[in-house]
C-alpha cells in the first residue's frame, strides 16, 4: 500500500515542528525517515498512524484520504521505541490482542498467534510476561502484535535504540528480510545513519521539520543535495575548501597533491584517521586502510601531500541536477526548499 | 515489655578484630542496620503494638465468653453491620469518583486544575467533627436545600466518602502520571475503542494502586467517629456506628465492652486490609 503525504504541518503550540512534508512512499518500500532529534521525524511516524491529529496537509492511503480517520480504523501496524509490551498480559496474548478486538474465532486465533510466534522465534515464550523476555525479544513481540492484525503499513518507530549493538544488527537484518518476505510497505524513524543506509531501499532526510532530501541510500551518500545532508549521511572533511568523504582523499608524492603536516594517526580497527593540517593551519583528515597506513609508517609531524583519489564521487557541486534518475525511480531533491523562508526552529520531538 | 535493644551482633565479637576496610565496613552496616531495625521495632512497639495488646487484654478481661457476648450483642452487630455496609458503599463509590478526579487530574488541563488538586487532601486536614457539622447544617433538618439525610445510612455514607476520598486519588495519581501512552497507543492502532483501551490496558495497570487506595479508604472509613457523629442522630440499631456505639459504652463504664467491639472491628479490618494488599501485589507482580 502507497502512502502519500502532502503538504503535513504539526505546530506544537508554537512551535512548528514539521513544515510542509510531502513525499510519495511507494508499496512495498522500506523507507527509512531519518534526521536528528528534534527533526520531528517521529512525530511524523505519529501522524501518519493517526496518533497525532496534524494541522494543515492530508495523507491518503492508496489514494483514500485517512487524515481525520481515527488509529484504531487505519489498519496500520506501529511498533513503539519502547515496545509499549501489555505488561499485564502474556507474550501470546499481546499478540493475540488485535486479533480478538476483531473478534475473530479462539481456535483460529491460537493458529495464527502460532504462527506469528513462529515468526518471529518466540514460540518458546508464549506464556511468558513481557517483564521475563530481553530486549530483543520483546522487540520481536511488538512486531508480531503489529504484524498480527495483517496492516496495510507496518511503522517503526527506532525500532533498534534500545537494543546492545550485537542484537541491534541481528535484528536489523532479519527486520530487512522480513519485510522483503512479506513485502510490507514500512517506514522506520532513525538518527542513526549507518542504520538507514543498511535496512531501507529509501531514505527521506528530515531536518527542523523539513525533508531535505529523498533518495536511495546510493545517490544520498554520493549525490547529498546539500550540506546538511552531506554532513549527516558520512564524515566530511575538507581539501583546499571543498567538502570530500575522508576515504575519497590519498596520500601522495609531493609536488602532486596538497602539502600538509601530519598532526596526529589513530587506529580505528581496520581503519586508521590521519589528522593532518595543510600550510594555511586548516585541519581536516583522511582515512586509510590499515594496510596502507603500514605501508606509509607515518609519524606525527611528518611532512605529506594530499590529493583527491582517482574515481571518487565528487562533492556536492552545482552539476548536480535537482532532479535526477535512479533505477528508472524519479526522487526529488528538496534543495529548492532551501529558498523558502527561514524555518522557525521546531520543538524538541 | 519493650523489645530489647539491639545486642552487638554475635559475629563480630566471634571473629578476630576485622583487620582490613572492607570487613571493618561490612561490620558497621550491619551495626547500622541492627540500630534502624531496633529503632523501627521500639517505635512501632509504643505506638502501635503496646496499645493494640492492652486493647486486646482488656476486651478478653472476662474470659472468651464476655468477649463473645459484647460482640454478639443486638445493638453490636446491627453497629458493626451497619458500619461495614457504609464503609463498603463509601469506598465503592469513591473508588469510582476518586480514579476519575485522579483521571482528570493527569490526563486533562484546564483552568483551575492546580486548586482543585490542592483541594483533594482537605479532607485529611480538616477535623473531622468540622466536616461533620458541615454535613449536618447543609444536610440536616436545617438543610438550605430542604434536604435531611440525618438518621439515615446514606448520611453516614456521605460523610465517610468526605473523610476518604484523598485516598482513592492520592494512590492512583502517581501511577497514571508514571504511565505512558504508548501501550494505549498501541492498543488503539490494533483497532481497539477507547473504551476497551481503558478497560483492558489502563485500567488493569491502574488496579494494584487502586486497590491499596480503596483498602486504606475502607480501613479509615470503618473507624470514623467525628464526621459521622452528628448527621446519624446515633439511633441505636437503627443509625449508630460501630466507632459511635464504642464510645457510649466507654462513657458508660463498660470498657471491656467497649474493647470488645474494637477488637471485633480491628480483625475485621486487618483481614480486609491484608486480602486488598495480597490481591494489588498479585495484580502488580507482572508490572516490571
Amino acid at each position: 500500500m502507497s502512502i502519500s503525504l502532502n503538504g503535513v504541518t504539526k505546530y506544537f503550540g508554537r512551535d512548528l515542528v514539521l513544515d510542509d512534508v510531502t513525499d510519495e512512499v511507494p508499496q512495498g518500500s522500506l523507507t527509512a525517515l531519518l534526521g536528528p532529534s528534534g527533526s520531528g521525524k517521529s512525530t511524523l511516524l505519529r501522524i501518519i498512524a493517526g496518533l497525532e491529529p496534524l494541522n494543515e496537509g492530508h495523507i491518503e492511503l492508496n489514494g483514500r484520504d485517512v487524515t481525520n480517520v481515527p488509529a484504531r480504523d487505519r489498519h496500520i501496524g506501529f511498533c513503539f521505541q519502547d515496545y509499549a509490551p501489555f505488561r499485564q498480559l502474556s507474550v501470546a496474548d499481546n499478540v493475540a490482542y488485535g486479533l480478538k478486538v476483531q473478534r475473530m474465532p479462539k481456535a483460529q486465533i491460537r493458529q495464527e498467534v502460532d504462527d506469528l510466534l513462529h515468526l518471529v522465534r518466540l514460540e518458546a515464550f508464549a506464556d511468558r510476561y513481557p517483564r521475563q523476555l530481553s530486549g530483543g525479544q520483546r522487540q520481536r513481540m511488538a512486531l508480531a502484535r503489529a504484524l498480527a492484525i495483517k496492516p496495510d503499513v507496518l511503522l517503526l518507530d527506532e525500532p533498534f535504540a534500545a537494543l546492545d549493538a550485537q542484537v541491534r544488527g541481528e535484528l536489523r537484518g532479519w527486520v530487512r528480510s522480513l519485510q522483503r518476505e512479506l513485502g510490507i510497505t514500512t517506514i522506520l524513524v532513525t538518527h542513526d545513519q549507518a542504520e538507514a543506509m543498511e535496512i531501507a531501499d529509501r531514505l527521506v532526510i528530515l531536518n527542523e521539520g523539513r525533508i531535505e532530501q529523498v533518495g536511495t541510500p546510493d545517490t544520498m551518500y554520493d549525490k547529498p543535495a546539500n550540506d546538511f545532508v552531506q554532513g549527516f549521511l558520512g564524515p566530511i572533511t575538507t581539501l583546499n575548501g571543498v567538502a570530500y568523504r575522508p576515504h575519497d582523499i590519498e596520500l601522495c608524492a609531493p609536488d602532486e597533491g596538497v602539502a600538509a603536516t601530519v598532526t596526529d594517526v589513530i587506529r580505528l580497527g581496520f581503519e586508521v584517521r590521519v589528522v593532518v593540517s595543510d600550510c594555511n593551519g586548516t585541519s581536516s583528515w583522511v582515512q586509510l586502510t590499515h594496510d596502507e597506513a603500514q605501508r606509509l609508517n607515518l609519524i606525527v609531524g611528518e611532512h605529506v601531500s594530499l590529493r583527491v583519489r582517482m574515481g571518487a564521487k565528487k562533492n556536492r557541486g552545482p552539476e548536480i541536477p535537482e532532479v535526477f534518475r535512479i533505477d528508472g525511480d524519479e526522487f526529488t531533491s528538496s534543495s529548492d526548499q532551501e529558498e523558502r523562508t527561514p524555518f522557525a526552529k521546531g520543538s524538541q520531538r | 515489655m519493650l523489645a530489647a535493644p539491639p545486642k552487638e551482633t554475635p559475629i563480630a565479637q566471634a571473629k578476630s578484630p576485622p583487620s582490613t576496610g572492607r570487613q571493618l565496613r561490612r561490620v558497621n552496616r550491619r551495626r547500622r542496620r541492627g540500630a534502624a531495625k531496633g529503632l523501627a521495632v521500639t517505635y512501632l512497639s509504643l505506638l502501635v503494638l503496646i496499645p493494640l495488646a492492652a486493647l486486646v487484654t482488656n476486651a478478653f478481661n472476662h474470659g472468651l465468653g464476655s468477649f463473645w457476648r459484647a460482640v454478639t450483642q443486638t445493638e453490636s452487630i446491627d453497629a458493626l453491620r451497619l458500619t461495614l455496609v457504609c464503609a463498603f458503599i463509601a469506598s465503592a463509590i469513591n473508588a469510582v469518583a476518586g480514579l476519575a478526579t485522579a483521571w482528570v487530574l493527569v490526563r486533562d488541563r484546564f483552568v483551575g486544575q492546580g486548586i482543585l488538586n490542592a483541594i483533594i487532601d482537605l479532607p485529611f486536614a480538616l477535623p473531622t467533627v468540622v466536616a461533620g457539622v458541615i454535613f449536618y447544617t447543609l444536610y440536616g433538618p436545617l438543610s438550605p436545600f430542604h434536604v435531611d439525610i440525618t438518621g439515615t445510612w446514606i448520611g453516614i455514607t456521605v460523610a465517610i466518602m468526605f473523610v476518604t476520598l484523598p485516598f482513592t486519588v492520592r494512590s492512583v495519581q502517581p501511577v497514571l502520571e508514571s504511565l505512558t501512552f504508548n501501550a494505549e497507543s498501541a492498543a488503539s492502532t490494533l483497532g481497539a475503542s477507547p473504551a476497551r483501551v481503558f478497560r483492558t490496558i489502563t485500567l488493569p495497570a491502574l488496579m494494584p494502586a487502586l486497590l491499596t487506595g480503596t483498602g486504606l479508604a475502607f480501613a479509615r472509613a470503618i473507624g470514623e467517629y467525628g464526621s459521622v457523629v452528628f448527621i446519624s442522630n446515633n439511633l441505636p440499631y437503627r443509625s449508630e456506628v460501630a466507632s459511635s456505639y464504642i464510645y457510649s459504652l466507654a462513657v458508660s463504664d463498660q470498657t471491656n465492652s467497649a474493647a470488645s467491639v474494637a477488637v471485633a472491628l480491628l480483625v475485621i479490618a486487618l483481614a480486609l486490609l491484608i486480602i486488598f494488599n495480597v490481591t494489588a501485589q498479585r495484580l502488580a507482580r507482572n508490572r516490571a
